[in-house]
């Protein structure tokens, strides 16, 4: 738990349409299985041979045969029409109903919280829910902005991050030197992790980092997450699920919510009001708030995420999320661990799988078998996951167990 | 021989984003009747109250330096501007942002990005040339010169 966590920041326009609270779970819902496919670059393996085998791992690590699952949440950016179904036919395909559904990098939760509502409803007792991606080299193309944006070169993620960590630093005093720190708390941890996309890179330094080459001001190539391929796979289901298949340690979801932009007059491409509202509404669908949260994974493309992330979701004073990786507080070893994996600027960003990922070390770090990356300052016992699809959705998932 | 056309750039309905041709080239943003609300750019139907009362408004020429920033490649092959290149959004009075590129162009050495806050006018300048040969004209914003 940090230490004083303040809590969620004041939303910040009072005649902001708000929406309304994200409905509870009227029963409850476990994390059954996860299973990651390696983030990288892996030109012989298509999109369903990448799905095939994170589904596969998760199914495992479930102990649910394939033959049982009734329904398939599939999630992806990029794939064309039908592209669940491929995943499907891969695994060999049984004429259930695949649901596909995007929403940039916060496919794979936005999945999941469909798949928990109907399994809380009652209508099944297991799904599957596989994220993948097949990835072309470079900037995502950002196909949802207008075409002058696109022409002129303004309508870039790294460009937006970039606005907003210069409007951070002009705005509470936050350093480039603080910047660093959370590429190096990122690269060590992605060192430690077999399915990141970058392990190579375990002792950068501040000056190594800001003295690299720039891309986008102020960051250096260090301070940018790569695009991956690969995949990965949650095995959700009810508690019924829970003791037919024998489930060891199963990790009850006791919040999984996702919210859209929300229109205001000085928006970036980032609000903070979008994070804000949507921590919110996934404190209030688990009944407790940040302070009771012990470790958490927040989508940090570029290190104004997990700054800007920290503050938006309550877990220290807004303009002080600068301090959290240069005072060692969200290491591996510290008081409140964020991207124990490396997050997204070194485990990576595979759009359609990122949310798996993130639930996944929680959910390793929950259950205690994160290796060398177990927490060793925190007996962990909620954790909470966070993605931001294309600046304009947030799912937020909360795991106890 | 004949000058070759200019346009403005256009948004995606296909209308420009600023006056053009013109001595004094302005924004195209749009106002909501009911609320007030001031976009840029023009869009139908009001993201403050969502009805479908927006009209037209030509908007201020002169703003400050929101957010800043400059990126030293170019983000895909449709982008055929120099690198690097400075951009950001300029805060009009009009309590509307808009998303530009600033100029004049980078030149090489010792570079940052333009300080938030700096005071700001509208220059229409080319873009380059479209597929029927026209140049398209782009909008950017500069910084003001102080008065001796």
């Amino acid at each position: 738990m940090p230490k004083g966590a303040p809590g969620v920041p004041r939303v910040t326009k009072k005649d902001l349409h708000l929406p309304p609270p994200a409905p509870k779970f009227t029963e409850k819902v476990y994390v059954l299985g996860v299973g990651m496919h390696p983030f990288g670059r892996f030109p012989d393996r298509d999109f369903g041979e990448l799905g095939r085998i994170a589904a596969n791992r998760a199914l495992e690590d479930a102990g649910v045969p394939w033959k049982d699952i009734p329904i398939m949440y599939a999630t992806s950016m990029q794939q064309g029409a039908a592209w669940g179904t491929k995943v499907a036919i891969a695994m060999g395909a049984r004429g259930i109903p695949v649901i596909n559904m995007e929403a940039a990098c916060c496919s794979t939760s936005a999945a999941i919280a469909q798949a928990a509502y109907a399994i809380a409803a009652g209508a099944f007792d297991v799904a599957l829910c596989v994220g993948a991606e097949k990835q072309p080299r470079g900037y995502i193309p950002t196909l949802e902005m207008p075409m002058w944006k696109r022409l002129m070169g303004l309508g870039t993620y790294p460009g937006h991050y970039a606005q907003m960590m210069q409007r951070h630093m002009h705005e509470y005093g936050t350093t480039r030197e603080q910047m660093a720190w959370v590429s190096i708390k990122s690269h060590k941890n992605a060192s430690l992790c077999p399915h990141a996309h970058y392990r190579n890179l375990p002792d950068l330094t501040v000056e190594e980092i800001l003295n690299a080459r720039m891309v986008v001001d102020p960051f250096t190539i260090y301070m940018i997450g790569p695009t991956s391929e690969g995949a990965g796979a949650v095995v959700i289901g009810s508690e019924a699920a829970v003791n037919k298949y024998g489930v060891r340690k199963p990790i009850e979801m006791v919040a999984c919510v996702q919210s859209s932009h929300i229109y205001e007059w000085d928006e970036l491409l980032y609000p903070p009001n979008l994070l804000r509202i949507t921590a919110m509404q996934a404190y209030e669908q688990a009944g407790i708030g940040p302070e009771d949260i012990d470790i958490a994974q927040i989508q940090d493309g570029m290190p104004i995420g997990e700054i800007g992330g920290l503050e938006d979701m309550g877990f220290c004073e807004l303009g002080t999320g600068g301090r959290m990786a240069e005072e060692k507080i969200t290491w591996i070893d510290g008081d409140f661990p964020v991207n124990t994996d490396g997050g997204y600027m070194s485990r990576g960003n595979c759009i359609g799988a990122t949310g798996a990922a993130a639930i996944t070390e929680i959910v390793y770090q929950l259950r205690g078998e994160a290796g060398p990356r177990q927490v060793t300052n925190v007996n962990p016992k909620v954790g909470l996951a966070h993605n931001m699809g294309a600046g304009i959705q947030c799912a937020i998932a909360i795991l106890k167990s | 021989m004949a000058e070759k056309k200019q346009v403005p750039m256009t948004h995606d309905d296909g209308s420009p984003l600023f006056t053009w041709p013109s001595d004094k080239p302005q924004l195209i943003g749009a106002r909501c009747k009911d609320c007030g609300e001031i976009v840029f750019p023009r869009r139908p139907q009001c993201p403050k109250c969502f009805t479908e009362t927006m009209e037209e408004i030509l908007l201020s020429t002169k703003g400050k330096v929101y957010s800043s920033t400059i990126s030293y490649l170019a983000p895909w092959t449709m982008y055929k501007g120099k690198v690097p290149y400075a951009f950001g959004h300029v805060e009009l009075p009009e309590r509307v942002l808009i998303p530009c590129k600033f100029s004049p162009e980078l030149k090489s050495g010792e570079l940052s990005p333009l300080p938030i806050g700096t005071e700001v006018e509208l220059s229409i300048e080319e873009f380059g040339e479209d597929e029927a040969g026209h140049v398209v004209m782009m909008h950017t914003f500069r910084p003001m010169k102080r008065r001796a």
